[in-house]
């Protein structure tokens, strides 16, 4: 209990301080209310990888292929709607089934042909960024200029003061669902389980290999989800996009209190963890620094939050 | 006589809540100290600290080791200062071989290359010293509970401990093997080797010590010698008050025509194809308890865990729940038919440390305590709680983590996670493992509760006593095979349980 509490303090006190830091360092123009909009607009798919990566990382597993599958699955949609012209919607449903689908196939390695999800989402990484680079032929697919899903990426609510962007929304909607998931339905009990103590859970009668593979599927239907929001904001794939956001996306899970070994995480803390790293993308881009800079911190931050976690356990 | 240990005015809290309270006593050197107490009374706590595993400074007082006073910082430097601390969780590396593990960080050879052969030889030695027959160049991983204890023992030995700490040694061996055990001790005490002993078996106990030191609630209750003592003396110092021996079960379980649980001709595998159990066949009824005795090793844990469906290799032969054939797969299935297993290894297999008290109890039920794959939260903290009374769970409260709780109250629980789906067949595999007298008889009760509401439970045990309290009828595993059955427990001695364990003629092992 107090080692939770510790945690989540150690958590806010870090993200005041960075908001501190930044406001000071830009003059106060961090904390304007556009710039705060649209810092939570670009942490929006760090986000939705991060709220997929914590049920993952809780069911004891990792998952190293989501940016790559959110850009490929983004330059799908593209490809889809862009240039062969099928509906957005379509288009958009098409992807969400493609990355559930390749989702569940990890598990599905994972959990019972034990290829270690290491393994498996390391192949993953490399396949999905190869299949990128093929279906856009090296190009950048647009969408079509008056398609509505763009506003996914760029849109605001209308009708709201400060005009709360519909990427936001989009995360509001999906952290209350995969909470509900996590946190109050069976399936998330059996997940902490699994993660906790996966020969326990087994002997207790629990499937654990079908958690696993649900638990890797629902992280593929949201990196499709993501890859949307990424496509939508710029209006076109670029064969960069997504690169390295699963580190973002761990590093938000880990930053919000979800451990390695699994077993234990949750969606708000993951949410807290993506605006850290929201706002360090940010504040630092704001401050000019060099993009050198933000791989820098970003990494020494993965390795300091898991130290952190490390240290806090140890006791 | 020297003094190889002092206590002296130890105090330890945990989150405000002492775990230790100005505790003062000596071990003298080259004496059996053994030390009493239930779960939970601060035995493992003074163990740890002793060992280094709680640093100098987390804890108030002062340790004294031979005259002076020691600060431990880790559990290296306690070990520099010649002490060895065994743990009931032991610290072996699965997939090393036995050899390996026994001389891990002081590998013979030379310029960081291991002399394999000496390593070998080494081991082979100390073993031999232990007796069991240990290959040491087979995997630890492989041993069951009971050799790696014995490897674990030979592993201190190798570092010539001058302070040896056991911390229930025996829980996990047969009569036998306590017995050699409790040899090789005398041998190490005669060579002036110190030991703390700590075991719920008072027998052992009174045995082997010269001095008992009973701790209770976290206080030193007293320090006696273990000559005029009784187990009924210490029992009393420990609880505080008298405890009945467990009353023999009297009345005759109700047997339907139909046996619940019925297996014919079962055979298991092991994953690389060695044969664990051969051609057993038993039934058990409603409303009995079927005792399976056994050594380490006879193939018991196999048989329950194949029968759950959670046996990784071969398994042969027919079975029928209430009459009807079953298939059993995956345990998934077999709690669907009304099965449970508690399993041989309560954190490794019966729970979930880190998740609180609450969602352990009721993680093998959750399904009737959700509505459309939500857990229904308030039905779901009432049965809960329900069974923390009921079980007389000594715990903070629902939410604590299962890790926290003590030995005895972690095994109420990983029993207890089994009530809510009311199995009709109840596997146990040594469900009083390391767990002191209350517990042990509470648990007694649990189980004798369940078959008079109608369960089937078969219940593996080492030992005897045991076995013979609590069961209807025995049945003896030796070498994988079935060796006795006792369908009338009435005037069974322990010898004849021992002796069909041992060998098949009743008198060739009944010492």
């Amino acid at each position: 209990m107090k080692r939770r509490h510790l945690q989540t303090y150690a958590m806010a006190l870090s993200l005041v301080a960075i908001w501190a830091l930044f406001a000071v360092v830009t003059d106060g123009v961090f904390l304007s209310s556009r710039n705060l909009l649209n810092l939570t607009r670009q942490a929006s798919v760090t986000a939705i990888l991060a709220i997929g990566m914590v049920v993952v990382i809780i069911s004891g597993n990792i998952d190293l292929s989501v940016g790559s599958l959110a850009g490929f699955l983004g330059a799908g949609l593209a490809v889809s709607h862009g240039v062969f012209g099928a509906p957005g919607l379509a288009s958009a449903a098409l992807m969400v089934a493609v990355g559930a689908g390749l989702g569940c196939c990890h598990g599905l390695l994972v959990a019972y042909q034990r290829v270690p999800a290491f393994i498996v989402t390391l192949g993953g990484l490399m396949v999905y960024r190869g299949g990128m680079l093929a279906i856009t032929k090296g190009g950048t697919p647009r969408l079509p200029m008056d398609s509505w899903l763009k506003d996914i990426g760029n849109g605001s609510l209308p009708q709201t003061a400060w005009g709360i962007p519909t990427p936001l929304v989009i995360v509001a909607i999906l952290s209350v669902v995969m909470w509900l998931v996590v946190s109050r339905m069976r399936y998330g009990r059996h997940l902490h389980a699994v993660g906790g103590n996966a020969e326990a859970a087994f002997l207790s009668g629990i499937d654990t290999r079908r958690v696993v593979v649900m638990a890797f599927t629902m992280m593929g239907a949201l990196a499709a989800v993501g890859g949307a929001v990424l496509t939508a904001r710029v209006g076109s794939a670029s064969p960069e996009a997504g690169r390295l956001l699963e580190l973002d996306a761990i590093a938000a899970c880990v930053i919000g209190g979800a451990s390695l070994m699994g077993g234990r995480g949750s969606i708000p803390g993951a949410l807290l963890g993506a605006l850290v790293m929201g706002s360090l993308d940010n504040g630092m881009s704001l401050a000019n620094m060099g993009p050198f800079w933000q791989d820098i911190v970003k990494g020494s931050v993965l390795v300091v939050a898991v130290w952190f976690d490390m240290r806090v356990r140890a006791r | 006589m020297d003094v190889a240990i002092r206590f002296q005015s130890i105090t330890k809290e945990f989150a405000g809540i002492p775990a230790l309270r100005d505790v003062t006593f000596d071990v003298r050197a080259g004496e059996v100290h053994a030390l009493c107490g239930e779960n939970g009374a601060g035995k493992s706590t003074l163990i740890r600290l002793l060992g280094g595993a709680w640093p100098a400074g987390s804890y108030a007082g002062d340790l004294h080791v031979h005259g002076e006073r020691a600060a431990f910082r880790s559990v290296r430097d306690a070990e520099r200062a010649g002490i060895a601390v065994i743990h009931q969780e032991l610290a072996l590396v699965p997939g090393m071989s036995v050899a390996e593990n026994l001389l891990l960080g002081r590998e013979p050879g030379r310029r960081g290359i291991v002399d394999r052969r000496q390593m070998r030889e080494v081991a082979a030695a100390q073993l031999d010293v232990l007796g069991g027959g240990i290959d040491p160049s087979g995997d630890v991983g492989a041993l069951g509970v009971g050799r790696q204890q014995l490897v674990a023992i030979a592993k201190a030995l190798v570092r010539n401990a001058r302070i040896l700490v056991l911390d229930e040694p025996t829980s996990a061996l047969t009569d036998t093997g306590a017995n050699a055990l409790l040899d090789i001790l005398r041998t190490l005490r005669s060579r002036g080797v110190t030991i703390i002993y700590i075991s719920h078996r008072l027998d052992e106990v009174l045995d082997i010590a010269d001095r008992v030191t009973v701790l209770r609630d976290g206080e030193r209750v007293g320090t006696w010698d273990a000559e005029p003592l009784s187990a009924a003396d210490i029992v009393r110092e420990m609880v505080g008050r008298d405890v009945a021996p467990a009353a023999r079960r009297v009345v005759a379980p109700a047997s339907d025509d139909r046996p619940a649980l019925s297996v014919r001709a079962w055979s298991v595998l092991s994953p690389d194809g060695a044969a664990r159990v051969r051609d057993v066949s038993f039934e058990a009824h409603r409303g009995e308890v079927l005792g399976v005795a056994g050594l380490m090793g006879s193939g018991r844990s196999e048989l329950l865990l194949s029968l759950f469906g959670a046996w990784p290799g071969t398994v042969y032969g027919d079975m029928w729940i209430d009459g009807v054939p079953a298939a059993i797969r995956r345990p998934v299935e077999a709690v669907a038919r009304g099965m449970a297993l508690v399993a041989e290894d309560r954190r490794r297999q019966g729970l979930i440390l880190g998740m609180s008290v609450g969602h352990n109890l009721t993680l093998a039920a959750l399904r009737g305590l959700s509505r459309g794959g939500f857990v229904r939260r308030g039905r779901d903290a009432d049965e809960a709680r329900g069974l923390v009374d009921r079980l007389a769970v000594r715990t903070p409260g629902l939410a604590t983590p299962v890790r926290e709780l003590s030995g005895g109250n972690q095994q109420k629980v990983a029993v207890g996670k089994w009530l809510l789906t009311r199995p009709s067949v109840l596997l146990l595999d040594e469900p009083t493992r390391g767990v002191d007298v209350g517990a042990k008889a509470e648990i007694h009760d649990l189980v004798r509760g369940l078959a008079d509401e109608g369960a089937a439970v078969i219940m593996v045990s080492s030992e005897a006593p045991e076995i013979m309290a609590l069961s209807d009828r025995v049945l003896v595993m030796r070498e994988g095979a079935v060796s006795a059955t006792f369908d009338d427990v009435d005037g069974l001695t322990e010898a004849d349980i021992v002796a069909a364990a041992i060998s098949q003629s009743p008198t060739a092992g009944a010492a």
